[in-house]
């Protein structure tokens, strides 16, 4: 891949440490985690303050971030990579292992979008969570779950990251199960807890395998030196693959993305959370960041494209035939995420950051939308039995359009922008076909977000309705409806679902996060009008390149734009009218597409699948396990206890207490030793 | 006879001796470990400490059979005799093993290890050249050891039994000597310590010192206070719980 | 008189303490076998003591006296202690230790 541009040279020109605010960066993640710590042991007795005290310390972050990345923004372009100096935490042999941050153009992109979207959320938890008896819990994990978060985009070598990623799973399995009276909840959160550990285990092999390659596992050492050592061999490949392992379980790809549909378990805020600020990014951030390593394998980056083409292709079909709101949204996070994997996968680092970002604001936004409904639908998640909100919630309603139009590509708001780079870049790059399903999947994002929005938001009212299934003259169809919606319905124990609904605007302290989000999903653009766009030049020294490709060029660029304009424009209109002109009662595709649209619905049996082939023969050798412990082991360890036991009750008898019997084994043993003399002698 | 035998350095007045005293330390012997009585048996062990103390006059030294007199025969058995005095237990009939067979098994083995110490160890030095009554023998058996002879050395440094050992004990083990001193005051105190019955001395304070101190020993002391003399009956319930053990096989002491 | 002559006593004395040990169960006898046992080695310290020439032999069994005195003194201690709490000098009472 002929010569490869990595951050080398400035690392390790900048390895000195960093002055000005960014010598306090280290408040970043302690702010998080000095309100996690005081929630934890004082966050029973605050009630609704400890929302706010969690605001107040993500609040703290994000205004210690914005000045550090203003006196980035104010270095000089070749010394934007600064270390802030932390202690030696582990030093063992070859292995030495710091607490430094690591701050450069990328981890500022990071900490700027953990710390801004996760403020706004904690603030629209306050409202949104009001009322709950587990404020306190609540926040300290939002505060511990941003901390992570900031501890593995700021950490400065592999080890810090990964315990970042690591916390990051254990808050997602805490807030996914946080109403864990719910049996649904628990095992959802058991799920993501499963299904991530099984990426770790791959991304802590690659950990090992670097180390082993790299005697160092510190960005500093590792990423310059990667052309060098790994060269282009399978290593590279090998690292490249294990770490994407990882990633592919952190950000919810093809195999490992089934956790994060259930994921919506948690409370609102939190999906919010996970979908936009936190964990499910880590996996984006880790490939941009392990870039230097990708680019040298050719094989690895064409993995990391196809599954996430066939990520963002297979959620979107999902989201579809989802009537949860939440649930389309979860569907809509998997397929974005896998733009964002197509855009490192094509060597365009940047352009995926870039939807990173946006993303960060519109599905943040979208989920937040989603909430202020539940919140004003008692915690209705069917949207077949909404409609016609928006004169009540028009705050909620209109911030909604904005993140539909953004998250559908219309321009000029920010989601065009940065989906187009992708597509753009898979096209140049050379990779048509990946850019041609990008393009079809652009056009069934327009439909499936049409269709939550026209459906929640527009039309007649039918929250008073007897809950009809969307195709109710199909049995199955409406029986997994009522089902799916009353386990949705149930994922907060509150009121009673069929009380007397009064929907209603939320408060000021909900709506003013939707706003600034949907102003931000709005103006997103302006990071990267162009594929040269000031992001991606800002992100230049954190990530690597590849050289320039002749890929195709028979359309222009233009050309893309309007494609992927169109591509927008024509989802959101078959959504139009398919399920607002005229108005529907229940989903006409799910009636006339009768087989595909169920596969669509179950998501194509995937869950079904992992069940069969992996839980069941998971359990199988789990239960042989169980016995091999039980008889083997147990009995090898119990066999231990009573052979001593029996030995020693056999052998007690030889302790009388009778001084003289004592004494005639002091007179036998003597004798036997003269006999030893006597038959040394003869 | 064999023994009378004897090479021409055997003294016929060693010889006769060494029988004498030699029969009369392990009759004293025998006696003491068969005899009943306990008094008896201290009377025995007295004879048989003077019999050693005759064999170590026969073996050149005078001053070990004056010590052996003075301080077995004199002090140690009158402490016996009078430790039994004070317990008033002179009969331990029944204080014997009560199995014949195991009885029969020690004196088997008590035979088995002269034997074997008599085959082994003493047998090179039973030869006639062993008596040594002059310097630069050979050891039979050992061609290096040279025999030095205790006449001899005594006639060559002209000092009497009593010199020749002191010189030793003050020269060369003068330090153990003296570790040998603070071992008897050590003894001593020990001995108070646990041969102490009643209740220590009052403090100024009126408080009992074992209170104040609290020690484990306190507990059986004082509860035997109030029970002079006697075996009567085994005081109170003793952590093992079987305490009738003693007198169920009916031979609690007296 | 060969030196074996002695060790040959000594040898019979020390097993007759030892056969007294392991037969009798006062605890007064008990201690008397023992100084029996230690007076046969100081007999056997004596007899080398003489083939030697040299005082060593005397020295060690001048201190195994004062040892034995010492012991003498606390073993008696001791029974004196038992009788007291045990009301016997049955030797086999004092099983505590019975595992």
């Amino acid at each position: 891949m002929g010569d490869v541009v990595v951050l080398a040279a400035e690392f390790e020109l900048h390895a000195e440490p960093a002055i000005g605010i960014a010598a306090i960066a280290w408040l970043i993640p302690l702010l998080p985690l000095v309100g996690f710590v005081v929630l934890t042991f004082a966050g029973r007795g605050l009630g609704r303050r400890a929302g706010w005290l969690a605001t107040a310390t993500s609040s703290g972050s994000f205004v210690v971030a914005v000045g550090v990345v203003a006196q980035l923004w104010a270095t000089h372009e070749q010394a934007r990579t600064l270390l802030t100096a932390g202690y030696t935490w582990i030093e063992v042999g070859a292995l030495r292992l710091t607490t430094h941050l690591l701050i450069d153009p990328l981890s500022a992109v990071m900490i700027l979008v953990v710390t801004g979207v996760g403020s706004l959320i904690h603030l629209y938890s306050i409202g949104y969570m009001q009322g709950d008896e587990r404020q306190g819990r609540y926040f300290a994990y939002l505060n511990l779950f941003l901390f992570s978060m900031l501890l593995l985009v700021l950490g400065a070598n592999f080890v810090v990251l990964f315990v970042g990623w690591e916390l990051v799973g254990l808050c997602s399995y805490l807030l996914i199960g946080f109403w864990f009276e719910e049996m649904p909840n628990a095992v959802a959160a058991k799920k993501a807890m499963v299904v991530n550990r099984i990426g770790d285990a791959s991304f802590a092999v690659g950990l090992l395998l670097i180390f082993a390659e790299f005697g160092s596992l510190d960005f500093a050492e590792v990423l310059p030196a990667a052309s060098d050592v790994l060269g282009e061999g399978g290593a590279a490949t090998a690292i490249a693959l294990l770490l994407l392992g990882g990633a592919v379980g952190k950000s919810a790809q093809i195999p490992l993305y089934v956790w994060l549909p259930d994921a919506m378990a948690g409370p609102t805020p939190v999906s919010a959370l996970i979908h936009a600020a936190t964990m499910v990014t880590a996996g984006v951030y880790m490939i941009a960041r392990a870039s230097p390593i990708y680019v040298l394998s050719e094989l690895a980056l064409v993995v990391v494209a196809s599954i996430g083409v066939a990520t963002a292709l297979l959620a979107a079909l999902i989201a579809i035939q989802q009537d949860d709101i939440k649930k389309v949204l979860a569907y809509s996070t998997v397929s974005q995420l896998g733009y964002m994997f197509v855009g490192v996968g094509v060597g365009a680092f940047g352009a995926g950051i870039f939807h990173l970002v946006t993303h960060a604001f519109f599905k943040g936004l979208l989920f937040l939308v989603a909430g202020s409904v539940m919140h004003a639908m008692a915690d209705r998640t069917n949207m077949w039995r909404m409609g016609g909100l928006w004169r009540i919630m028009p705050i909620t309603f209109w911030t909604g359009v904005v993140a539909v139009l953004t998250i559908s590509g219309i321009p000029p708001l920010s989601g065009f922008f940065s989906k187009d780079h992708i597509l753009a870049a898979a096209y140049e790059e050379g990779s048509t076909a990946i850019w041609a399903v990008g393009l079809v999947t652009a056009a069934l994002t327009g439909l499936y977000m049409g269709r939550w929005l026209f459906v929640t938001f527009l039309g007649p009212k039918r929250w008073d309705a007897p809950p009809a299934g969307p195709a109710g003259d199909d049995p199955h169809t409406a029986a997994d409806t009522e089902a799916a919606s009353a386990a949705a319905e149930g994922t907060r124990p509150t009121e009673d679902a069929h009380a007397e609904l009064r929907p209603h605007e939320s408060p000021p302290v909900m709506t003013v996060p939707l706003v600034a989000l949907a102003v931000l999903a709005a103006i997103g653009g302006v990071l990267g009008p162009t594929k040269e766009g000031p992001l991606e030049h800002w992100l230049e020294s954190s990530v690597a390149h590849l050289p320039p490709r002749g890929g195709a060029t028979a359309l222009s660029e233009p050309v893309l734009i309007v494609l992927s304009l169109i591509a927008g424009l024509a989802g959101l209109g078959l959504a139009y009218v398919l399920y607002l002109r005229p108005p529907r009662r229940r989903d006409p595709v799910a009636a006339n597409l009768g087989n595909i649209a169920l596969a669509m619905r179950r998501g194509f049996w995937v869950d079904q699948l992992y069940d069969r082939v992996f839980v069941r023969a998971g359990g199988a050798w789990s239960r042989f396990l169980v016995w091999f412990d039980v008889t083997v082991v147990d009995g090898a360890v119990d066999g231990m206890g009573r052979f001593s036991l029996d030995t020693a009750s056999t052998l007690r008898g030889i302790q009388t207490g009778l001084l003289r019997s004592y004494l005639a084994g002091l007179v036998l043993g003597t004798a036997a030793l003269i006999g030893v003399f006597l038959v040394g002698a003869l | 006879m064999l023994l009378l035998a004897q090479g021409p350095d055997a003294s016929t007045a060693e010889v006769i001796g060494f029988w004498v005293f030699s029969v009369i330390a392990l009759g004293g012997g025998i006696a003491m470990i068969t005899f009943r009585n306990v008094v008896h048996g201290a009377l025995m062990l007295v004879a048989n400490f003077f019999a050693i103390a005759g064999l170590f006059l026969l073996l050149d030294s005078a001053f070990l059979g004056i010590i052996q007199i003075i301080i077995y025969a004199g002090a140690i058995m009158v402490l016996f005799l009078f430790v039994i005095m004070l317990l008033g237990v002179v009969r331990d009939d029944l204080l014997i093993e009560r199995d014949r067979w195991l009885r029969a098994g020690a004196w088997t083995l008590g035979l088995l290890l002269v034997a074997s110490v008599a085959v082994v160890f003493v047998g090179p030095y039973t030869a006639d050249p062993s008596v040594c009554g002059s310097a630069g023998e050979v050891v039979p058996g050992s061609a290096e050891v040279r025999c030095a002879g205790l006449a001899e050395a005594l006639r060559d440094t002209e000092q009497g039994s009593v010199g020749f050992a002191a010189e030793r004990l003050f020269t060369r083990y003068t330090f153990a000597f003296e570790f040998v001193s603070l071992l008897l005051v050590v003894a001593i105190v020990g001995a108070l310590l646990v041969g102490r019955r009643r209740e220590p001395p009052m403090r100024p304070g009126g408080i009992p010192a074992a209170e104040l101190s609290g020690g484990p020993l306190t507990d059986g002391v004082a509860r035997g206070d109030g029970e002079a003399t006697g075996p009567a009956t085994p005081p109170h319930t003793h952590r093992e719980g079987s305490t009738a053990a003693p007198r169920a096989r009916g031979d609690g002491g007296g | 008189m060969p030196i074996g002559y002695y060790l040959v006593v000594a040898g019979l004395l020390f097993s007759i303490g030892s056969v007294g040990v392991l037969t009798r169960r006062n605890a007064i006898v008990l201690l008397m076998c023992v100084e029996l046992m230690l007076n046969a080695v100081n007999l056997t310290l004596v007899a080398a003591s003489r083939l030697w020439g040299a005082a060593d032999g005397q020295v060690v069994a001048f201190f195994v006296i004062v040892v034995a005195a010492a012991e003498v003194v606390i073993g008696l201690a001791l029974v004196v202690n038992l009788f007291w709490r045990r009301g016997t000098l049955d030797i086999d009472v004092a099983s505590l230790l019975k595992g």
